[in-house]
């Protein structure tokens, strides 16, 4: 029997799996810098699903024969963990172009999948394994050439008809960024990772397709496992090297600005280079002081304006009565990584600036607004991903 | 025989509601895409009740009724989960986790589908001039069993954590009574699976048409339930570039707001926006607030600004609000032009007709 194979995949596998276990528990640590802990999550849950469960799921069905129901056992759960890694990288996907704003509509059909390929595979027959030795009678380390497992006509359908919706989404979202993103050279990476993830899905899908012809001698299996952990180990490395690019793609800060309750600008930072929006700084203060005048009139006072959205920009309002004043951040959308973010500077402007601001918080007293130039370094310093 | 009777009495009230809901379309204001999904759901509803009655009639071979029965299966899990689904989602609406329920429907709705297609899932059985489906595929049984577990489980926990987001508490009330018609239905439709009792059967067919006359009856007494579910308008102001505001009305009291009564911060708040009115018009869509949304419309033309102040925002309380402003500019572009000097806003009473043109559906009952 050939052992270099078998050995081979192995050693990925170890590798892989220290790989997977590592990344993860530097994520979990680390999550804070992958914009939100939710981010973070997800990214670690991405890792330990594929790096570290479907790798082992996948070894122990091809690389080991335990008996034919255990073996098939082994390859059904393999199958399931690969669609749900699928389907969570897909949520990643669907972040870079929108945090927290999934299009319901994919992720109706995957649930739809996951939930046909339980079905088929509970279904006896579902899989059946093919081994072109005679059965051994104990646990035996194989050459995986020598084990093959059949899809019958709705299993196979139903894993590829999924990791073409995939791919397909994959490749549409990393389009999506590029056409409407500005800086074309920044969706470069989610180009690259589409074209990278669909690569080993091709595979897969190939595997499943010629299952019964001769093109299976071709060891396209084999040949899927290996681009996968390539791929892996390329986006592991990524994963832990720039946390940022993550939230940083799908979301652009246009302005930030400070302003006092009488509605004077304390002060305006304008993100270089970011024409896209317009509007000038200081029509927000009393826009807003001008709306909150009315609508305290109609509703519960406590209940205040959080965001004035716009065709091209979300108006994100953080409100320190007990300072005096609001701050306002202009971006493209909303979400909880610029809350984030906002609470962080609001913090330390708070503490840097507490005995200007007690000053000020009298009505009556003049604005030096030149107390408050040197902020421009603590913006920087908080939004520096945005720069 | 049976079957006949029923299917008889299903087409009545269908018939009848359709010709009800054709002749009194003008009362009934739905969105193009909810409207699709209904007739989707309707449709669904008509197969079902069809296919699940006549399945049982022993004048098809068995071949055929089997293939009858399997489209009573699908289109019992389309139409129950479709209608879950847009009652979840509604009441659901503000929840992180409102796809949840969705997604798990789906999820064990995909279950189900897979395992109806091995071969040989049922055997048919023929009990004098009826015929049978004992399960032969336990998987199968569980899923639809679990599916509809389910279904009831998480709609009741939304019913009841819902309750109080019904803008019409009447309509709320309608639709808890409906819940248990629903349940009771479903109820009814498992036992009769696992049982194979006729008497579950007839009971299950019996509940559903009572449900379908229920359902009818809420469409007829309550024409704003596509419209108001949850939504509420709270205020509609209207004001003047000049400062003044012209007319305000409080949809909870129904009445109008005295402009005496208002105090001056409306006036400085509209100084505010005034100033920079030409700098929002052509970018500011929505005004989100924790409990509120507020829409704004301008008129730059005539110097008039509205702000509808209500729960959600939605395209037909944006479609509302702009077929008012248009009204209102048309009867008041006169008096609106020559505003200057002593000012009676009395002419914008005519508002008021507006308002009960556009917006009567969500004049709700407490």
């Amino acid at each position: 029997m050939n052992y270099i194979t078998p050995l081979s995949l192995i050693i990925g596998y170890f590798f892989i799996f220290s790989l997977g276990l590592v990344v993860t528990i530097h994520i979990i640590r680390n999550r804070k810098d992958y914009g939100t802990q939710f981010m973070g999550l997800l990214n670690a849950v991405t890792v330990f699903s594929l790096g570290v469960i479907h790798a082992t799921f996948y070894i122990l069905s091809v690389d080991f024969f335990i008996s034919e129901q255990i073996n098939i056992l082994l390859w059904k759960f393999s199958i399931l963990t690969w669609f749900i890694s699928l389907i969570i990288t897909s949520v990643l996907f669907s972040f870079f172009r929108e945090y927290k704003k999934i299009k319901s509509f994919p992720f109706l059909f995957y649930t739809l999948f996951l939930g046909l390929l339980i079905g088929a595979l509970l279904t006896p027959d579902s899989i059946t394994l093919s081994l072109s030795i005679s059965l051994p009678s104990s646990i035996t380390f194989i050459d995986p050439s020598l084990i093959n497992y059949y899809f019958n006509f709705i299993t196979g359908a139903i894993t590829i008809l999924f990791q073409i919706l995939i791919i397909s989404h994959y490749l549409y979202i990393a389009i999506i960024i590029n056409i409407r993103s500005k800086k074309k050279e920044e969706t470069l990476p989610v180009i690259l990772n589409a074209i990278i993830f669909s690569m080993p899905i091709t595979l897969n899908i190939f595997y499943v397709l010629f299952q019964y012809t001769l093109f299976k001698e071709l060891f396209i299996r084999e040949l899927f496992i290996i681009i996968l952990w390539i791929a892996f180990f390329g986006v592991s490395i990524m994963i832990v090297k720039k946390p940022e690019m993550f939230f940083v793609l799908p979301n652009r800060i246009y302005s930030i600005n400070i302003y006092h309750k009488s509605g004077i600008l304390i002060y305006s930072y304008n993100f270089e280079n970011q024409t896209e929006f317009k509007t000038e700084s200081t029509i927000w203060g009393n826009i807003l002081i001008g709306l909150n005048h009315i609508l305290s009139e109609f509703l519960d006072k406590k209940d205040k304006i959080n965001v004035i959205q716009t065709k091209e920009a979300d108006v994100v309002v953080k409100y320190e009565e007990d300072s005096g004043y609001a701050l306002i951040v202009i971006t493209n959308r909303k979400n909880s990584i610029v809350e984030d973010l906002m609470n962080n500077f609001s913090t330390e402007f708070k503490r840097k600036y507490k005995n200007e601001l007690n000053e000020i918080l009298d009505i009556n007293r003049i604005i030096n607004v030149s107390e408050f130039s040197d902020l421009k370094d603590l913006i920087e310093k908080n939004f520096q991903l945005y720069l | 025989m049976i079957a006949s009777l029923f299917i008889s009495f299903f087409v009545i009230i269908f018939v009848f509601s359709t010709v009800y809901v054709l002749l009194n379309r003008r009362k009934y204001e739905v969105e193009v895409g909810f409207l699709i999904i209904l007739i989707i759901y309707f449709i669904n509803e008509i197969t079902y009740f069809i296919s699940f009655n006549l399945s049982a009639e022993n004048f098809f071979n068995v071949s055929l009724t089997l293939i009858i029965w399997y489209i009573s299966i699908i289109t019992r899990h389309l139409s129950v989960g479709m209608f879950t689904i847009i009652h979840n989602f509604e009441l659901n609406k503000d929840s992180r986790v409102r796809f949840l329920p969705v997604l798990i429907y789906i999820f064990i709705g995909g279950i189900s589908l897979s395992l109806l297609i091995v071969p040989d899932s049922f055997t048919v059985i023929q009990k004098d001039f009826e015929y049978f489906y004992l399960f032969n595929n336990i998987e199968l049984l569980t899923s639809i069993i679990l599916f509809n577990f389910c279904i009831v489980l998480f709609s009741w926990i939304i019913q009841i954590k819902g309750y109080h987001k019904f803008a019409d508490k009447k309509l709320g009330k309608f639709y808890s009574i409906f819940m248990l018609l629903f349940s009771l239905n479903i109820f009814l439709y498992s036992l009769y699976l696992i049982t194979l009792d006729i008497y579950f059967k007839l009971l299950h067919s019996i509940v559903y048409l009572i449900g379908i006359g229920y359902a009818v009856f809420i469409i007829i007494k309550k024409p704003n339930l596509f419209v108001v579910f949850t939504n509420k308008i709270y205020d509609l102001i209207i004001f003047h570039k000049s400062g003044i505001l012209l007319y305000s009305f409080n949809f909870q009291t129904r009445e109008e707001v005295d402009e005496s009564l208002l105090k001056g911060s409306i006036l400085i708040g509209i100084s505010h926006i005034l100033a920079n009115l030409s700098n929002l018009e052509a970018q500011v869509t929505h005004i989100k607030m924790k409990d509120r949304a507020v829409v704004f419309n301008f008129n730059t033309q005539l110097g008039y600004a509205a702000l509808l102040i209500a729960k959600h925002s939605n395209k037909i309380l944006e479609k509302s609000i702009d077929n008012f402003m248009n009204e209102f500019s048309t009867i008041n572009k006169d008096s609106l032009k020559n505003l200057t000097g002593l000012i009676d806003v009395s002419t914008f009473k005519n508002a008021k007709g507006l308002i009960n043109q556009y917006f009567r559906h969500f004049f709700t009952e407490k």
